[in-house]
């Protein structure tokens, strides 16, 4: 079973110095399904959270952002709460 | 759960993954008729599919096509690349599908079982509900025994600091009150030297 990733956002860092939490658990690839993860990532409104507080690295960041899409588009995600 | 790692076999072929969404308010014969039409159209186009997988009925994120619940059925398939442009043609034009998604897998992509995943995750949540609820009556708990003790051990000390106060207090009064104040009072006001 796929971890449940969660943001950085309750870091006692600073924003914009918060470890990325993918790349602490190795991850190679974000899947479009893994809603709980994803989840995560989206505030109340449904839009994506910025790494600038979330401590994602721009790897991360771009795959996490196509999962998220698709999962959009599937239906799975809001665009808009 | 058991995770397979999928690797394709043919050297033309990669793997891919087809999402296809299904209303939520359609009969079962429908339905399965829309998957036959799925099933031969992947024949048609040589498509071996690795592994199917189909999740239950599920309420979505917003409407779509009207839709306000739908079933995810999930292909993971091998196919050679020139295939994937015409099959997506064809799953547009297919009736009875709302939604249909072609995507590249990643290389070493392992298959999860993301019904059984979705249930442990809502599992952990009710789990860490509990927890937090079972934590909160604790503390209070632990808060109501301090504050017994507290006002056991308290009361104490209190009523020894009054009994010892109380004597101090009254006793210069008592001295002063009666015959010899007002003698004091008479001498003062029978003073000639006095000027008020």
């Amino acid at each position: 079973m796929p971890r449940i990733i969660k943001p950085q956002t309750g870091s006692t860092l600073p924003p914009g110095k918060r470890p990325c939490p993918f790349t602490k658990a190795d991850v190679t690839s974000i899947d479009w399904k893994d809603y709980p993860t994803l989840r995560n990532f989206t505030d109340y409104f449904g839009n994506m959270k910025k790494r600038y507080y979330t401590g994602t690295s721009l790897r991360h960041q771009k795959m996490l952002r196509r999962a998220i899409e698709r999962a959009r588009f599937m239906g799975l995600l809001p665009y808009r709460k | 759960m058991t995770t397979t790692i999928i690797k394709p076999k043919g050297e033309d072929t990669r793997t891919y993954e087809i999402a296809v969404l299904l209303p939520g308010d359609v009969s079962d014969k429908d339905k399965q008729e829309t998957l036959r039409n799925i099933g031969e159209l992947f024949k048609e186009k040589e498509v071996t599919v690795v592994r199917k997988d189909e999740w239950k009925r599920m309420g979505l994120a917003y409407k779509l096509n009207g839709q306000t619940h739908g079933q995810y059925v999930l292909y993971y398939i091998e196919a050679n690349a020139a295939v994937l442009h015409p099959l997506d043609q064809q799953l547009k034009i297919e009736r009875g599908i709302v939604r249909h998604l072609i995507i590249k897998l990643p290389p070493q992509y392992e298959i999860v079982d993301w019904e059984a995943h979705y249930k442990e995750w809502k599992e952990s949540l009710v789990k860490e509900e509990e927890d937090k609820t079972k934590e909160h009556e604790e503390h209070l708990k632990k808060k109501i025994v301090q504050r017994a003790m507290r006002q056991s051990a308290a009361p104490a000390p209190r009523k020894a600091a009054e009994a010892v106060e109380k004597p101090k207090t009254s006793a210069p009064a008592e001295e002063l009150s009666g015959a010899e104040l007002a003698e004091k009072l008479g001498e003062l006001i029978s003073d000639e030297d006095l000027k008020l």
